[in-house]
């Protein structure tokens, strides 16, 4: 009877996680990295994975509502971005990755009839 | 990457690593205490009748005092010998528990050990999968969250690891405390009684030498015993693979190879067969790791004779990855998988059920696929 080698079970690990790394990378490279975005009016909200804003466009009409309502709508947009990159993440990682994983991240698929479910294309495959 | 994996993997096992080697015992070795104790009991109890059988012989033979006294001395001797026996059967009894109980506590450690190993590696793939994540910023508090829940999950395995270890040696201090709490009387009594060397000279037998050659012999034989070993994961079955093989039903299921699929045809020929305890004559009489050992042997494939030895070849992973010939493993019983959800097994008689995990109170190994 063999006794449990760890060694082998470390080496084991290691390379599953850096062959589900570079599958991952693979695909992002073709699909591009993954961002989230929302737009509403005349405000685009992007975010990274996680929630990290990478970018905020405001057209000048949307001043006039006063400040109390852009602030609202920005965050509101932000909220709606994250879960799309999270939605997006879902999709590309989930034959990879655990769900129990992607959950822990954040990462959750949108539901069709949900309020923040993609209505348009970014131009993207998915 | 590699050298944080092993630090991760190491101290992520520690305990479970420091319990395994708290139970740590040699199977073989109590398996051959046993059944030197067994061989020990026989010998003893052929003595016995042996004993009896002189009595009976020489009260017919022969009268007056000096018979009389050599019948009494031999029925005391014979109630000895009973004694001796029934304090040896309690004995036998608790040492096949307490292989038990240790044999369990190991499944449960290896268990928790598993799912920790798999929990890291969940984590460490998905944190390879997090470095890709653009912009690099947002990488941080990604990997913060996978580690800190693989943290929560290692060391709520761990308690768990620690609660079966205290349950086994609470339960192997039980075993002991009743054991010990029974004063043995035998080893007094048995001397008590002196017999002339001659009362047994013409048998030409001695039970006690017989059982001490048996009880060291036993110890350094055999090999595996009950333990859940370390094996390859089975790779499912490929395209343009497999051995059609027709089931009873009539359906057709693709066994794995061609060794697997005789061994099916081989069990399945054996349907109906009566159950006999420690039986390997096809045909007559089986039990289970008969029918399974003796259907892998007619395919050219030489398995182990008892169930909990057969978990050999590679492990499958999980019940849906199932195919003919496939073992299904408990401490106490094995069944061999025919396909479509179903199994093989030596009940009374050798019949075909639905593939389980569940039997009677043993506990359950594993999956194994003797060909993988």
């Amino acid at each position: 009877m063999a006794d449990f080698d760890i060694d082998l079970a470390s080496a084991r690990i290691a390379e599953q996680a850096s062959r589900a790394g570079a599958e991952v990378s693979a695909r992002l490279a073709r699909s591009g990295p993954v961002v989230g975005k929302a737009s509403s009016g005349g405000i685009e909200v992007q975010v990274a994975p996680g929630g990290l804003l990478t970018g905020v466009t405001i057209h000048r009409s949307e001043l006039r509502h006063g400040s109390a309502v852009l602030a609202d709508r920005i965050f509101e947009l932000a909220q709606r971005a994250t879960r799309r990159a999270g939605d997006r993440m879902y999709h590309a990682l989930s034959s990879v990755v655990d769900t129990a994983q992607l959950e822990t991240l954040g990462y959750e698929p949108i539901p069709d009839d949900d309020p923040d479910a993609e209505t348009y294309s970014y131009g993207e495959s998915r | 990457m590699t050298e944080h994996t092993d630090q991760l993997v190491r101290h992520g096992l520690d305990t479970t690593n420091q319990f395994a080697q708290k139970l740590r015992h040699d199977p073989a070795a109590i398996g051959g205490a046993r059944d030197a104790h067994v061989a020990l009991r026989t010998s003893v109890g052929r003595t016995r009748d042996v004993a009896s059988d002189q009595r009976v012989s020489l009260a017919s033979a022969s009268s007056g005092a000096t018979a009389d006294r050599a019948t009494a001395t031999s029925r005391s001797l014979e109630q000895e010998v009973q004694d001796l026996l029934d304090e040896s059967a309690e004995i036998e009894q608790a040492v096949a528990e307490a292989a038990e109980t240790l044999h369990v506590g190991e499944i449960k450690n290896d268990q928790v050990r598993d799912q920790i190993i798999k929990e890291i590696s969940a984590s460490m793939k998905a944190l390879e999968a997090v470095k890709t994540i653009q912009p690099p910023e947002s990488r941080g508090a990604a990997s913060r969250d996978i580690l800190m829940k693989l943290q929560t999950k290692i060391s709520q395995l761990t308690g768990q690891a620690a609660t079966f270890s205290e349950q086994t040696i609470n339960d192997l201090t039980a075993i002991g405390t009743r054991l010990g709490g029974e004063q043995t009387t035998s080893a007094s009594s048995a001397s008590s009684t002196k017999v002339g060397s001659s009362f047994n000279s013409n048998s030409g037998y001695s039970g006690g030498s017989d059982g001490g050659g048996g009880g060291g012999g036993g110890g350094g034989g055999g090999g595996g015993a009950v333990h859940k070993p370390r094996l390859p994961v089975a790779i499912p079955p490929q395209p343009g693979t497999g051995v059609a093989i027709n089931l009873p039903g009539g359906k057709q299921v693709m066994a794995p190879n061609e060794t697997a699929a005789k061994a099916v045809r081989n069990a399945l020929s054996q349907l109906g067969v009566p159950y006999v305890w420690g039986g390997t004559a096809r045909g007559v009489g089986l039990d289970c790791s008969g029918l399974t050992m003796t259907s892998y042997q007619d395919a050219g494939l030489q398995l182990p004779r008892t169930a909990a030895q057969q978990t050999v070849g590679a492990e499958v992973p999980s019940i849906d990855q199932l195919l003919p010939g496939d073992l299904v493993v408990w401490s106490g019983h094995v069944a061999m998988v025919i396909g479509d959800g179903q199994m093989i097994e030596a009940g009374d008689p050798v019949h075909v059920s639905k593939i389980r995990t569940t039997n009677a109170g043993q506990s359950f190994i594993g999956f194994y696929r003797p060909t993988g």
